[in-house]
């Protein structure tokens, strides 16, 4: 899939090149060369760029599997940027941390007083390893934005009372089958000064969310190009019963079926790019997660043995692929909050204009 | 981004409500009404695409494709002129005379052609080069004499498109001829095939010495086989590969706002995301048709992946308007889709040779 042709072999040629790059050096390159804050205005700080951009970014951490926060930074900033609070908090990296409605009381210590979170958000991806958390409070009638700063790697927990600090993983880094760690977010009257949080629109944590799917789902379409793209290699060269697996009918079938879930999710994906909303992105994150679950079991299929070792670099896109599908959500979580949209007003007018693009 | 072709799409919906059509599944090939082919004829909606010293309307291949899905949508009936603008219309353009133009196409464009396929025969179905069908040469044409099946609407037929061998060459692929056969011409019997809730669509077509003019070749004598290629990608590539069974979709959600159900609605959520990726890739195709290529495999995808999605919009409603309560309309609908979609997945390349297709794009030798 490719969401801005001028962007992507650079995203090629920068992660590809870096692969064994630490992730403190590799996250400096990315810093100059401004990728962080790709889909931030200028204005606010950022180095400008449209979904498309973004898109292409993500596809790349997941072509090439980089283990970077990259993503996450750029949806803090963009989360932060929303709220009219500077993205500067995000510099160092940062994780978004998304508080459903009624997960999270954001209340104030008087009119113009502190701030004070109570609540907890789990699976935080990236958390403690970052230094900085974006909080997005959904509200009934607002969204409140707060910049909590996140404990150091394997650090034990801060003083909760402490201002801005908030409790991380207890006893370690917890990591996800990606290997990335995955953390829990604790406010236990976490009190913020009143700079470090924002009031926007109630509409903005939906905004917020269907970022995050179609981001996850971009870095699964390249996560699954990867994956396609070394399976067709591997069945072309690998020989059996003296000749190459790709001459066989069945191994044929199954490459032939991987080609069309691609297509369907970069299908999905140019939909949810080219006109955003909630709809549109729950529909290609509920692609992007069943996709992810096909191709991973078939590419392992066809991979044979070598596939399930660590020295063959399937593991590095398959693990990915698993873990990432239930960010946020499951696939049927988004199917749910698609299927609500769909049967709406009883007439199938919903779903034609998400079908579509056509208004009713 | 607003929908560039919002005006027409609202003029097509004013003109299927108007009608006061009765849905059904399949209506582009289980839904022959010549009146309102006429209909659509008047309105410049058959032969869109086509220049209009033809009787076209010069329109983009994307814009037809708007027209041609709110028409599946509402289940109209579109069978009688479907097959002329969809595939054999577009071959007389690409390869077809000068005279066959200026003869035929106006007639299509004012829905008074209706073609009957002669594709496949008892012997060649999925090996569709397998034909037998034999044309030889009589003084100022030919005379062909075999037999085709699984005609659809041939016992309606104006015209017949028929595959037949002229020759021999090193490979089966060679020496097919296409042939546009006047339907009333002596030698050609029509025999019904009953589909298996006792319809008649299909039918068997034989054909003994029936003798058709030089004027009556489509393209060139002996590339019948690299014209047929290319006429599939307009064949597998239409809304039709996915949108056969939208009438039971809609139904189960009338159904399952009536009666909610939390199960219902998340398989509801997973077609519409599906169904949301399978029109991208039929805008994407109808994009690439109007850029002049011919995308065999993204067609073949595209049927592959839609026609399966037709199956399980069924299979799903049988759920859905259990638990939800579906009212009689939307058991008619179940009913009628049940017996529709076996054949979806072979009609026009069965799924195992779209497989074929595919990986021979993906996996070259």
């Amino acid at each position: 899939m490719i969401f801005d042709a001028d962007l992507r072999p650079v995203v090629d040629d920068v992660l590809g090149a870096n692969t064994d790059t630490a992730p403190g050096e590799l996250w400096a390159l990315l810093t100059e060369l401004g990728w962080p804050v790709v889909g931030v205005a200028e204005d606010d700080g950022g180095a400008g760029g449209d979904l498309a951009a973004v898109a292409e970014l993500a596809a790349g951490v997941g072509r090439h599997a980089a283990a970077v926060p990259l993503i996450e930074t750029g949806l803090a900033a963009w989360a932060l940027a929303s709220a009219g609070l500077p993205i500067t908090a995000t510099a160092e990296r940062a994780a978004l941390a998304l508080a459903p409605a009624g997960t999270v009381e954001a209340r104030r210590d008087g009119a113009d007083g502190d701030w004070i979170l109570d609540g907890t958000v789990p699976r935080v991806r990236w958390v403690p390893e970052v230094p900085t958390v974006v909080l997005v409070v959904e509200q009934a009638d607002a969204t409140v934005v707060a910049i909590v700063d996140a404990p150091p790697s394997a650090a034990p927990s801060a003083d909760p009372t402490a201002p801005g600090g908030a409790a991380g993983a207890a006893g370690g880094v917890e990591r996800d089958l990606a290997g990335e760690p995955v953390g829990t977010l604790r406010l236990d009257g976490l009190r913020l000064p009143a700079d470090r949080v924002a009031v926007a629109p109630a509409g903005l944590a939906g905004d917020v969310l269907a970022r995050v799917a179609v981001l996850r789902a971009a870095a699964i379409s390249g996560a699954v190009e990867r994956a396609c793209t070394l399976t067709k290699d591997h069945v072309s060269t690998r020989q059996q019963f003296g000749r190459p697996l790709s001459a066989l009918p069945a191994v044929r079938q199954l490459v032939a079926g991987l080609a069309v879930e691609r297509d369907l999710l970069d299908a999905a994906l140019t939909v949810a790019v080219t006109r955003p909303g909630s709809a549109t992105a729950a529909a290609v994150r509920a692609v992007a997660a069943r996709t992810a679950g096909t191709v991973a079991t078939d590419t392992h299929q066809l991979h044979g043995a070598i596939g399930i070792t660590q020295e063959y670099p399937l593991h590095l896109v398959t693990r990915r692929l698993w873990s990432w599908r239930d960010d946020e959500g499951t696939q049927r979580r988004w199917e749910r909050l698609l299927g609500d949209e769909v049967v709406r007003t009883g007439s199938d007018e919903p779903l034609w204009s998400l079908v579509t693009g056509a208004s009713a | 981004m607003a929908d560039p072709h919002d005006k027409l799409r609202r003029e097509v919906r004013a003109f299927v409500a108007a009608a006061g059509i009765a849905a059904r599944n399949d209506s582009w090939l289980r839904g022959y009404d010549p009146d309102f082919t006429r209909e659509l004829g008047r309105h410049g909606w058959i032969g869109m695409t086509w220049p209009t010293e033809y009787g076209g309307g010069a329109r983009s291949n994307t814009e037809r494709f708007v027209v041609t899905e709110e028409l599946l949508r509402a289940g109209a009936p579109v069978t009688a002129h479907w097959t002329a603008d969809r595939q054999i219309g577009p071959t007389i353009l690409r390869v077809g005379t000068e005279g066959q133009r200026a003869e035929l196409l106006p007639k299509i464009c004012r829905g008074e052609v209706v073609v009957g396929l002669g594709l496949s025969e008892t012997e060649a179905g999925s090996d569709l080069a397998a034909v037998r069908t034999r044309a030889t040469p009589i003084d100022g044409g030919w005379s062909i004499t075999g037999a085709k099946v699984w005609t659809t609407s041939a016992h309606h037929a104006t015209h017949l498109y028929i595959l037949a061998r002229t020759g021999e060459g090193a490979s089966k692929h060679e020496g097919l001829t296409e042939f546009l056969v006047d339907a009333d011409t002596p030698g050609i019997t029509v025999r019904p095939i009953l589909d298996l809730v006792g319809e008649h669509h299909f039918n068997e077509v034989i054909l003994d010495d029936v003798h058709v003019p030089d004027g009556r070749v489509l393209g060139t004598v002996g590339a019948g086989w690299k014209q047929v290629t290319e006429q599939l990608a307009f064949e597998r590539g239409g809304v039709e590969r996915y949108l056969s069974t939208y009438p039971v979709l809609a139904a189960m959600i009338r159904t399952v706002a009536r009666h909610p159900d939390r199960a219902a609605t998340e398989r509801l959520g997973e077609l519409a995301a599906r169904l949301t990726a399978l029109r991208q890739l039929g805008l994407q195709l109808a994009g690439a048709i109007d850029k002049g290529e011919a995308p065999v495999r993204l067609a073949a995808g595209l049927k592959l992946a839609g026609t399966r999605f037709e199956k399980d919009v069924v299979e799903t409603a049988r759920y859905v308007f259990d638990v939800c309560e579906g009212d009689a309309e939307a058991h008619r609908l179940l009913v009628d889709g049940l017996a529709v979609v076996p054949g979806a997945s072979i009609r026009g390349g069965s799924s195992e040779v779209l497989y074929t297709v595919i990986s021979r794009a993906e996996l070259p030798r």
